[in-house]
């Protein structure tokens, strides 16, 4: 009776996350299988053509490239920004710990439109940067800093650094400081500690916050427009433009399929080399 | 504590990320109240019409459509 009791009560919690898996799921394969298709909605012959097209068209692969590129150079500077915030979250102590944990989770709780503004205003040809290098006389006419890929990275910086630092963070604060304390004992220098047992230790939360940084920069449609104003294309403004504005909904999924693939394939890489990293 | 120079590091380090994490969301707030039509800093003069715009009859509420 009670194991018949205790296999209803796990179906019903069960029941949720198979019901949201199974939406997800049913979208991704509708996806997958729109690509495959000469035209949907009307010509549904099946053939490799959107791909082939896809493959053929520069600004598509410059879009994967620069999306790729973005993914990569934001999920590493986010470390190794995020790390020495981290660690002074979690190992200093000082009254004003508090107080920087607030600031950081601060940006999570302002629209990321309210944010990319507030870097026009900063970065902008009027901004707060120009003005203040004219009226130093370091420079006699505006700088162009917006239109750019680094642009957009301090963009997307800004946006997902507290991610990164949160978990990185959860995952230093478990590190007992015993361990430290006893390859100190046993002869290690501060250096030493950190690099052979603290950062090990702590990879796991870099790994974490590094898939989260990269899954949702790979993803991300209103800072490339807003800070890149034309100039820097993501598939997902390609995915936008192909879907909404041209209606070729077998292009776009194509292209969904082939961004989701390539995200795939990093993440595998980077897990990969984080396993091996932390097991020697 | 053998290393009392590195905290100061971190700690200068760490106010660093803190100016960058607040400048954009402190910079909209001026801006709020710019006479000025484009984005600008400093703002050009001082008014609240940006607000008298959202409020019940301003120009926001009565897009065409």
């Amino acid at each position: 009776m009670r194991t018949v009791r205790s296999k209803l009560l796990i179906a019903l919690l069960l029941a949720p996350a198979v019901l949201i898996s199974m939406v997800m799921i049913a979208a991704i394969a509708t996806t997958l299988g729109i690509s495959f298709l000469r035209q949907f909605p009307g010509d549904l012959q099946v053939t490799l053509a959107n791909y082939i097209a896809f493959l053929s068209q520069p600004f598509l692969l410059k879009a994967a490239y620069q999306t790729m590129a973005l993914g990569l150079v934001v999920t590493a500077i986010c470390v190794v920004l995020g790390y020495p915030v981290a660690w002074f979250l979690v190992k200093r102590d000082t009254r004003f710990r508090n107080a920087v944990f607030l600031i950081v989770l601060a940006p999570l709780l302002v629209s990321i439109v309210v944010r990319t503004v507030g870097w026009i205003i900063i970065l902008g040809n009027e901004g707060l940067v120009n003005a203040l290098l004219i009226s130093l006389g370091v420079i006699d006419s505006s700088l162009q800093l917006m239109r750019s890929f680094w642009t957009v990275v301090v963009g997307l910086v800004h946006v997902l650094l507290p991610f990164m630092i949160l978990s990185i963070a959860s995952v230093l604060s478990k590190i007992d400081d015993d361990v430290i304390e006893a390859a100190m004992l046993l002869g290690a220098r501060p250096a030493t500690a950190f690099l052979k047992i603290t950062l090990p230790m702590s990879m796991q939360g870099v790994a974490a916050g590094s898939i989260i940084v990269f899954a949702l920069t790979i993803g991300t449609y209103l800072t490339p427009i807003w800070l890149g104003r034309g100039n820097v294309n993501v598939l997902a403004i390609s995915i936008h433009e192909q879907a909404l504005i041209s209606v070729e909904w077998s292009a776009a999924a194509t292209s969904a399929v082939l961004l989701t693939i390539m995200a795939l394939v990093f993440m595998a890489i980077f897990l990969a080399s984080i396993r091996r990293m932390t097991r020697r | 504590m053998r290393s009392r120079a590195r905290p100061r590091y971190l700690d200068a380090f760490v106010a660093a990320i803190v100016v960058f994490l607040l400048a954009p969301i402190v910079v909209v707030l001026p801006s709020a109240f710019s006479s000025d039509v484009a984005l600008s800093f400093p703002p050009q003069g001082f008014s609240t019409r940006w607000f008298e715009n959202l409020s019940p009859g301003g120009n926001f509420c009565r897009l065409p459509g």
